[in-house]
C-alpha cells in the first residue's frame, strides 16, 4: 500500500517528536534545578525558581502587559476582520479580492521593517503624532501584521459552514444581516473563529520586532523581559525558563482543544491561490 | 445574494462600509509606511531626493555582507526545510484524526513559538552548555558543540521552528496524492520507487516549492530570534538586524534613510518571491479540485 512500513513512519515520526521536544525538557529542567554545571542533568531539584519568579513584579507587570495587549489584538481583529469577511460572503463578492490582496501584504513586510516604517509615518502627521511609540500603536501594529492568519482561518470556517447558504435561510425568516452574523454565523463558524483568534493570541504574546522597536523598553512586554533575562546584566536564565514554560502550556492546551474540536483538520494557514 | 434593482449611493455605501475601517487601518500601518520607506530611501538631508542612502548602503562592507548573508541563511534554511519537511509531512498526513490533532497542534506550538522561549530551549539543549551536548560528551568526550553563534547554529535554530511551519503548510496538498492515484499507478505496473519519481513527487512538487519560497522570505525577514540569540553586537550580520541598529543607536546622520534602503530591499525580494509563490500555487490548485 501507499502507506510504506509501519517502523519507518513511527520512526521518523518519533525522532522528529523527540528532536522537537528537548528545548522543551531542557526548558523544564533549567526551571526546577538548583544548580547545573558539567553533567547532562542539574544537579538539584527546586521550586524556587517557580515562586521567585511568579513572585517578581518585573515579571507580572511585563506578563500583564503582553496578555492584555494579545487579548485587546484578538477583540480588535474580530471587530474589524469579522464583519468585512462576513459581507464578503452574502453580500459583496467584490470585497474579497481586496481582503485577500491586503491579507498578502504583511508577507512583503518583516516585523522590523513594519515597525520602522509604522513609526517614522505616524509622527509625520499632527493628527496621529500623538500615537508615536505608544502602546495603543504597537497593538494595532500587531493586528496588522498579524491579521492574515486570522483572516484564512476564519474565511475556511465561513465556506466550510456555507455562510451564504444560511443567510439566506435565515433572511427568508425575516432576520436582519446583522442578527444573523451574531445569532446564526458566529455559531456555525465557532471553531474558525477559536483558531483564527487562538493565532493572533499566540503572535501577540511572542511579538519582538514590533515590540522592541515601536515602544522598547518603556513598555516591557513578557518577551522583551525574557530578552533582558537573557542578554543583560541582571540575567536570570531560569526566570526566563518559568516565563517559557508558562506561555508554552497556554498556547499547547488552547491549540489542542482547537485541533480536537476541528477533528483533525488543519487550519488553512497559507494564502489560497484559487478562486473562491 | 442580495438583489440590488438600482445602483445609487446608498447602495455603494451599503457595500463597502464594512470595509472601511479595516481598509482606513492597512492604509494607514501598512500601506502609508512602506510608502515613506521609499520616500525615505530618496531623501537627502535637505529634503531633495538622492541615491546617495542607496550608495552608502551598497558601499558599506557591512552591510554588503549582511545582504549576502541573510540571502543564503534563507536559502539553506528553506532548502533544509523541504527537505525534510516533504517526508515528514507525509508521515503526518497518514496519521489518523487523534494522533493528527496532537501532531497538528505541536506543529502550530512549535512554529509559533516567541523568539526568545525558542533561542533558551534551543540552548538549554543543544548549546555549549546544554543536556544533549553534555550527554554526548559523556559518551564521545570529542563530540563537537554546536556553536550557537555561529551561522550554522542560526541556520539550526531557525530551521527547528520554520519546519513545523512547513508541515502545516504542505500538510493540506497531501491529499493530492491519494489512495485513489496509488492504485491507478499500481495498475499501470509501477512499482512503489516509480510511482513517486513519476506520479507522487512531480504532484507535490509545485507546493513543496510553494512552501520552500514561503519559508525563504520567512528566514530573511527574521528579527527577533537572532536578536534573542546574539543581539546586534552577536556573530552573525543580518540585513534585519542591521535595519534595527540604524533605527535604534545613533550614529550616522543618514541612518533612517538607510534603515529604508535596507528595508526596501528586503520587501522587493518578498515581492518577488510572492509572485513566484502565487503563479506557482495558481497552476498546482487544480490537483487539489
Amino acid at each position: 500500500m501507499l502507506d510504506g512500513p509501519l517502523w519507518l513512519r513511527i520512526g521518523v515520526l518519533a525522532s522528529v517528536a523527540l528532536y522537537g521536544v528537548l528545548p522543551l525538557i531542557a526548558t523544564a529542567l533549567y526551571s526546577l534545578a538548583t544548580v547545573w554545571r558539567r553533567k547532562p542533568l542539574p544537579d538539584g531539584i527546586t521550586l524556587a525558581w517557580w515562586t521567585s519568579t511568579l513572585q517578581d513584579p518585573g515579571f507580572l507587570w511585563a506578563l500583564g502587559r503582553s496578555l492584555g495587549i494579545s487579548v485587546l489584538a484578538v477583540i480588535l481583529v474580530n471587530l474589524l476582520i469579522l464583519p468585512p469577511l462576513y459581507w464578503s460572503h452574502v453580500a459583496n463578492r467584490r470585497i474579497r479580492p481586496v481582503l485577500e490582496a491586503c491579507a498578502l501584504i504583511p508577507f512583503v513586510l518583516p516585523g522590523v521593517v513594519m515597525a520602522a516604517g509604522i513609526n517614522r509615518f505616524v509622527a509625520l502627521w499632527t493628527l496621529t503624532s500623538r500615537l508615536e511609540a505608544t502602546p495603543g500603536l504597537l497593538l494595532m501594529a500587531i493586528v496588522a501584521t498579524s491579521f492574515p492568519v486570522y483572516l484564512w482561518a476564519v474565511d475556511g470556517s465561513m465556506r466550510a459552514a456555507n455562510v451564504l447558504a444560511l443567510w439566506e435561510a435565515a433572511s427568508t425568516q425575516g432576520a436582519g444581516s446583522w442578527r444573523i452574523l451574531r445569532r446564526v454565523v458566529v455559531p456555525s463558524i465557532g471553531t474558525g473563529l477559536a483558531a483564527g483568534s487562538l493565532l493572533m493570541f499566540a503572535s501577540a504574546m511572542g511579538e519582538l520586532a514590533l515590540a522592541r522597536i515601536i515602544t522598547g523598553s518603556s513598555f516591557e512586554t513578557l518577551t522583551l523581559w525574557q530578552l533582558r533575562k537573557l542578554h543583560g546584566t541582571d540575567a536570570d536564565p531560569n526566570g526566563v525558563a518559568v516565563a517559557s514554560l508558562l506561555s508554552l502550556f497556554v498556547l499547547f492546551a488552547f491549540s489542542f482543544a482547537i485541533a480536537i474540536r476541528n477533528r483533525g483538520r488543519s487550519v488553512q494557514m497559507a494564502p489560497a491561490a484559487g478562486k473562491g | 445574494m442580495i438583489h440590488r434593482p438600482t445602483r445609487g449611493l446608498d447602495t455603494l455605501v451599503r457595500d463597502w462600509a464594512a470595509v472601511v475601517p479595516f481598509l482606513i487601518g492597512i492604509a494607514w500601518l501598512l500601506i502609508g509606511p512602506a510608502l515613506n520607506l521609499v520616500a525615505d530611501s530618496l531623501r537627502d538631508p535637505q529634503g531633495g531626493v538622492t541615491l546617495l542612502n542607496w550608495r552608502d548602503v551598497i558601499g558599506n562592507p557591512l552591510t554588503r555582507r549582511a545582504i549576502v548573508t541573510s540571502m543564503t541563511v534563507g536559502l539553506a534554511v528553506a532548502t533544509l526545510t523541504a527537505a525534510v519537511g516533504v517526508p515528514l509531512g507525509w508521515c503526518i498526513g497518514r496519521l489518523r484524526v487523534g494522533g493528527r490533532s496532537v501532531a497538528i497542534a505541536a506543529l502550530n506550538v512549535a512554529a509559533n513559538l516567541p523568539a526568545t522561549s525558542l533561542v533558551f530551549g534551543f540552548a538549554a539543549a543543544f548549546g555549549g552548555g546544554g543536556m544533549i551536548t553534555l550527554a554526548l560528551r559523556l559518551l564521545w568526550p570529542e563530540a563537537p558543540e554546536l556553536d550557537l553563534y555561529s551561522l550554522p547554529g542560526l541556520v539550526a535554530v531557525y530551521f527547528y521552528f520554520h519546519m513545523p511551519l512547513f508541515v502545516l503548510l504542505i500538510l493540506p496538498a497531501m491529499g493530492a496524492v491519494s489512495d485513489e492515484l496509488w492504485e491507478a499507478a499500481s495498475v499501470c505496473g509501477a512499482g512503489r520507487v516509480r510511482f513517486w519519481v513519476r506520479v507522487g513527487l512531480p504532484v507535490l512538487a509545485p507546493f513543496a516549492l510553494a512552501g520552500w519560497i514561503l519559508m525563504f522570505v520567512s528566514a530573511i525577514g527574521q528579527y527577533g530570534v537572532p536578536l534573542a540569540l546574539g543581539g546586534s553586537e552577536g556573530a552573525v550580520n543580518l540585513v534585519t538586524l542591521r535595519i534595527g541598529d540604524l533605527i535604534q543607536f545613533v550614529g550616522s546622520s543618514n541612518r533612517f534613510e538607510r534603515a529604508a534602503c535596507l528595508s526596501l530591499l528586503l520587501i522587493l525580494v518578498s515581492v518577488g518571491a510572492l509572485w513566484m509563490y502565487r503563479s506557482l500555487l495558481g497552476r498546482a490548485m487544480r490537483w487539489l479540485a
